[in-house]
């Protein structure tokens, strides 16, 4: 049993060993909010993550070397913009991946946006969604998750525990 | 038999958890149900007006303590006399004190009950299984581990004497220390004891824990350098208090503490050539300083900017060479609720007196310790974010009341400790040796330096209990924050803006603020960016800036240290404003509920005259303006005419004579109607009849369940607007719907529901009359996005040739009068 369960440990090496070169985060949140929106004008699904613009710089320096710098640099803000993107999935309850097109990025005041958007499927009735953004670099990043569709709210929260959380989806009206 | 204890049990704690009043028919909420009845009595300690009572008490615990700092084994090593009095009217027959580094014994109550990757533990947790995943544990997570099995962590406490050299029994509970006193103290007295405690220090970045050491291996100097941020460091006396008792709940690393007021005098001894940073003042420079950095901090005093005591080539020299031996530093503070230092050969250190004046404290000396690391940003920005912070929080509160406020660079984030605080940002080294920093880096310094010195006030001068209700402190922190945030330079985005946390308040992953701060989900959006938001809408939306000022600062002056509960604020702030406020701080504090307010439908009214030769026609009239049934107009496009038009004699009177036709019938009973009323009676239809104002309905439901006012912008059918604001308190008898009519001198166009955003609704699309589309973050990045400069194609623009525009020929001599007529001629 034992032997089984070691066998199984993985390291998150990419993240971590970076983060020991970092000094500790001064005063930074670890906290991000995404909004889902079934946005009924559009037809799509669309996604708006909002991080705090002091975490995506500590991240970025740590991914992407010393010279990133979030608020000075383009080339920076697409480089978080696309790391997050990777790392936010989700699929519908056929277990199919809904594709997210990267839609860009922004900054407004303490936060940096970034957002993406797929079509929005006619027939569905969950939503399985992975969030793995800066937690793969900070073990205590939470990232909040609220799908919003006709008005109702469900809740995703991504922190410490479990990869994947299923929202069941609100049904409109009939 | 344990079965029935148990369901007793769970029945008394529910009857003491509910109110004793409950609504059992119907759904009706009464949101603005007085709090009085949840809230503690008010009693001879503390007032129903949330002041200190006639009978006000606090304990005063004083400290003279000798601690010697190993840095070659990272050890700290100490004796306590500590002097107890007991102003309580109670005898006490043991003290309690807090012993927080026994939070990172490996058999903590911490440690051992973290949940696996659980977040919630402050520090490093790791992922948990899933699904078909393996579990997966951080490296920083394993650091943690490793360090905590490699070093023996914890206190060790000697023996406790007390002053008369007699051992007294003590017993340790996870973080908590016991001593059971040899006669019982009562009040009024004083008791003196003794104690010898050690513990190895824990490596900041490795453990976590607001202090530690953080080591630089690079340094020249052999061995390499180590900053020390020592807190929470010495056996504490836990608060005993009028509300709780003993505040003797276990620290498990989220919720910080309160402690009690005292005077302390701390010989701090530490390698010869280490500077020493700490809560009070040196007593003794000429024994620690040189002649010349003695002369420096003199100077200081009325610098207009900071001074370098040790100059950055001096720290420099410094951590390349060391010294042996040690110094002793003596510190001595007055009336302070802790006692942190920090200590380093690396620090560089400038000050700046700060005159701000008054009785309190006229000179404050403002001061900043770093290392090189922390170049060229920490002697530019620190010492003058410490004294912009005091000119700002004296205004809201009191004057500064101690006489050092000190920001120290090491391995902490941000944490505050009284007159001094732990700051964490550094610049990064570039290839040629310069050091740089970003924009982001400049103004997480400046931010963090005034939240933690604001911090000295709030709570370490206002007494609040972290360990139970974060917000007290970091929540009004923010809000005070965000104020000097914005003195400092307004262009920065320091403001939390009500609209930042409807996504957290809408989420269900929540708790109410009022919640004991280990339990609470998401420390960051509860404890400081909704509070916050919650004291802007209080200040600027609902109570005006002069009723809240004038209020916030009656609290701070009566708490002022003094040790208040969130009762003292909420009835504070009531009691000097003179607005009721306990459906605020119900739906706010006490509740998850969000803000959600929609304007449903508008009804359009117009009064009756009861003249029937006016109102008769007027009915006539909205008939006629009613569509026709769609047969009948389809009818009449074909050119099908009826058979009254086809036979015109079978026409009557009644096709001349409508329904609404008025006879003397009518018009005599509207003489007999106007002779029947009263005299005040007719003078009021009269005048309302002559005015023929504008009469709308408007009907209101509150989708988040949180009641608030309802800021109306009314837009006219001419074209100009209007603020018209609900308060909060049209919802008193019903919390989901209500009705509110508007008289108006001029027909109404349309209306938004809190057009400026101030009260963190959360769907602004309902908060409009006709609905408007309002486009997602998306739809509106989308429409702007190919707008902005980086879309130029600008290796294709860059080949464009410049053009030399002349004034083009317009026949009578005279210039054209605009560009559009000017002739633009490529040259050859």
């Amino acid at each position: 049993m034992m032997r089984g369960l070691f066998a199984r440990w993985r390291l998150l090496v990419a993240g971590t060993l970076l983060l020991t070169s970092l000094t500790a985060g001064a005063h930074q949140q670890k906290e991000s909010i995404t909004r889902v929106l079934f946005n009924s004008h559009t037809g799509n699904i669309e996604v708006m993550h909002r991080f705090f613009v002091h975490d995506a710089e500590h991240a970025v320096k740590a991914i992407f070397g010393a010279d990133a710098d979030i608020l000075g640099s383009e080339i920076s803000r697409r480089h978080f913009s696309a790391y997050v993107h990777e790392r936010f999935q989700m699929r519908g309850q056929d277990g199919l991946s809904l594709p997210l097109t990267l839609v860009g990025h922004e900054i407004e005041g303490r936060f940096l946006w970034v957002y993406a958007e797929a079509p929005a499927p006619d027939d569905l009735t969950s939503l399985t969604l992975v969030h793995d953004a800066l937690r793969d670099l900070w073990p205590d990043q939470v990232n909040l998750v609220n799908v919003d569709r006709d008005g109702k709210t469900t809740s995703a929260l991504f922190a410490g525990a479990g990869r994947e959380v299923e929202v069941q989806l609100h049904q409109g009206p009939e | 038999m344990s079965k029935l204890i148990l369901c007793l049990l769970v029945l008394l704690s529910g009857s003491a958890a509910s109110a004793a009043t409950e609504q059992t028919k119907g759904s009706f909420k009464d949101t603005f149900r007085q709090l009085d009845e949840d809230l503690p009595s008010a009693n001879a300690y503390r007032t129903a007006g949330g002041e200190p009572g006639h009978a006000y008490w606090q304990q005063k615990v004083d400290y003279d303590i000798d601690v010697t700092l190993d840095e070659d084994t990272r050890r700290l090593t100490g004796s306590v006399a500590i002097d107890y009095t007991n102003n309580s009217p109670d005898t006490l027959r043991f003290l309690w004190l807090q012993l927080d580094q026994n939070r990172f014994r490996s058999d903590s109550l911490a440690e051992r009950s973290a949940a696996f990757a659980d977040p919630s533990v402050r520090g490093v947790p790791a992922k948990d299984m899933e699904g078909n995943a393996p579990p997966a544990i951080s490296l920083a997570e394993l650091r943690r581990r490793q360090f905590m099995d490699d070093n023996e962590l914890g206190y060790e406490i000697g023996t406790v004497t007390d002053s008369r050299g007699r051992t007294l029994r003590h017993k340790i509970v996870g973080t908590l220390m016991r001593i059971d006193l040899a006669e019982p103290l009562r009040q009024g007295r004083s008791i003196g004891f003794n104690l010898d405690f050690a513990f190895n220090i824990v490596e900041e970045d490795a453990v976590s824990a607001r202090s530690g050491y953080e080591h630089f291996p690079e340094d020249a100097r052999d061995g390499g350098n180590v900053i020390f941020l020592i807190a929470q460091w010495f056996p504490r006396l836990a608060a005993y208090t009028d509300y709780e008792g003993w505040t003797n709940k276990e620290f498990l690393g989220r919720g910080e503490f309160t402690l009690e007021f005292g005077d302390y005098t701390v010989d701090i001894t530490v390698p010869a050539d280490h500077i020493v940073s700490s809560t009070g003042v040196l007593k003794n420079p000429e024994a620690v300083l040189t002649r010349e950095q003695r002369s420096r901090l003199e100077q200081a005093k009325n610098a207009e900017q900071p001074v370098f005591i040790v100059t950055a080539e001096e720290a420099l020299a410094n951590e390349a060479e060391g010294a042996s031996g040690t110094k002793t530093w003596r510190f001595e503070a007055t009336n302070v609720r802790d006692f942190a230092w920090a200590s380093s050969r690396k620090f560089i250190w400038d000050a700046q007196g700060y005159r701000q004046g008054g009785d309190v404290q006229p000179l404050v000396m403002a001061m900043s310790f770093y290392p090189k690391e922390g170049e060229p940003l920490w002697s530019k920005y620190s010492t003058a974010a410490v004294i912009h912070t005091m000119r700002v929080y004296s205004r809201f509160s009191f004057d500064y009341p101690y006489p050092t406020a000190q920001s120290v660079n090491g391995p902490v984030g941000g944490m505050e400790y009284p007159m001094i605080t732990f700051n964490g940002p550094r610049t990064d080294e570039q290839d040629d040796g310069t050091r740089t920093y970003s924009l982001a880096e400049k103004r997480f310094l400046v931010g963090v330096v005034i939240h933690e010195i604001g911090h000295i006030y709030f709570p370490m001068t206002v007494n609040s209990d972290e360990r139970q209700w974060t917000w007290m402190d970091e929540g009004l922190n923010s809000f005070l924050d965000s104020m000097a945030g914005l003195e400092w330079d307004p262009d920065i985005p320091w403001k939390v803006r009500p609209a930042d946390v409807v996504q957290y308040m809408k989420s269900e992953h929540q708790v109410p603020i009022m919640t004991q701060s280990d339990s609470v989900l998401q420390l960051g959006p509860n404890a400081y960016a909704k509070p916050t938001v919650a004291l802007t809408i209080l200040r600027e939306t609902i109570l005006g800036r002069e009723l809240f000022d004038f209020a916030f600062k009656e609290y701070a002056r009566r708490w002022r240290f003094k040790r208040p509960t969130p009762a003292d604020f909420f009835r504070t702030m009531e009691e000097a404003t003179g607005v009721d406020l306990d459906w605020f701080w119900r739906g706010w504090f006490y509740t998850t509920d969000h803000v959600d307010l929609s304007l449903d439908r508008i009804w359009k009214l117009r009064l009756d005259t009861e003249d029937p030769d006016i109102d008769f026609d007027r009915r006539r009239q909205e008939e006629a303006a009613k569509p026709i049934h769609p047969s009948a107009r389809a009818n009449s496009a074909e050119g099908r005419r009826t058979w009254v038009e086809l036979k015109p004699g079978i026409r009557d009177f009644y096709d001349e004579n409508d329904e609404y036709t008025v006879t003397n019938k009518e018009r005599n009973e509207y003489k007999q109607f106007l002779a029947d009323l009263e005299d005040w009676e007719r003078v009021a239809l009269e005048r309302a009849v002559q005015e023929d104002s504008h009469y709308y309905v408007l009907e209101f439901s509150n989708l988040g369940g949180l009641v608030m006012p309802i800021l109306l912008e009314l837009e006219f059918a001419d074209g100009s607007s209007e603020r018209y604001d609900i308060p909060a308190e049209i919802w008193r008898r019903n919390h989901r719907q209500v009705k509110k009519l508007l008289v108006l001198d001029r027909e109404l166009g349309s209306v938004i529901i809190d057009p400026h955003w101030e009260t963190a609704d959360a769907d602004v699309e309902n908060n409009h009359y006709p609905r408007r589309i309002v486009p997602s973050r998306i739809e509106v990045y989308k429409r702007a996005e190919r707008e902005g400069p980086e879309f130029r194609d600008i290796m294709q623009d860059i080949k464009t040739e410049l053009e030399e525009c002349e004034p083009g020929d317009t026949g009578d001599g005279s210039t054209p009068a605009s560009a559009t007529e000017a002739e633009c001629v490529r040259p050859q």
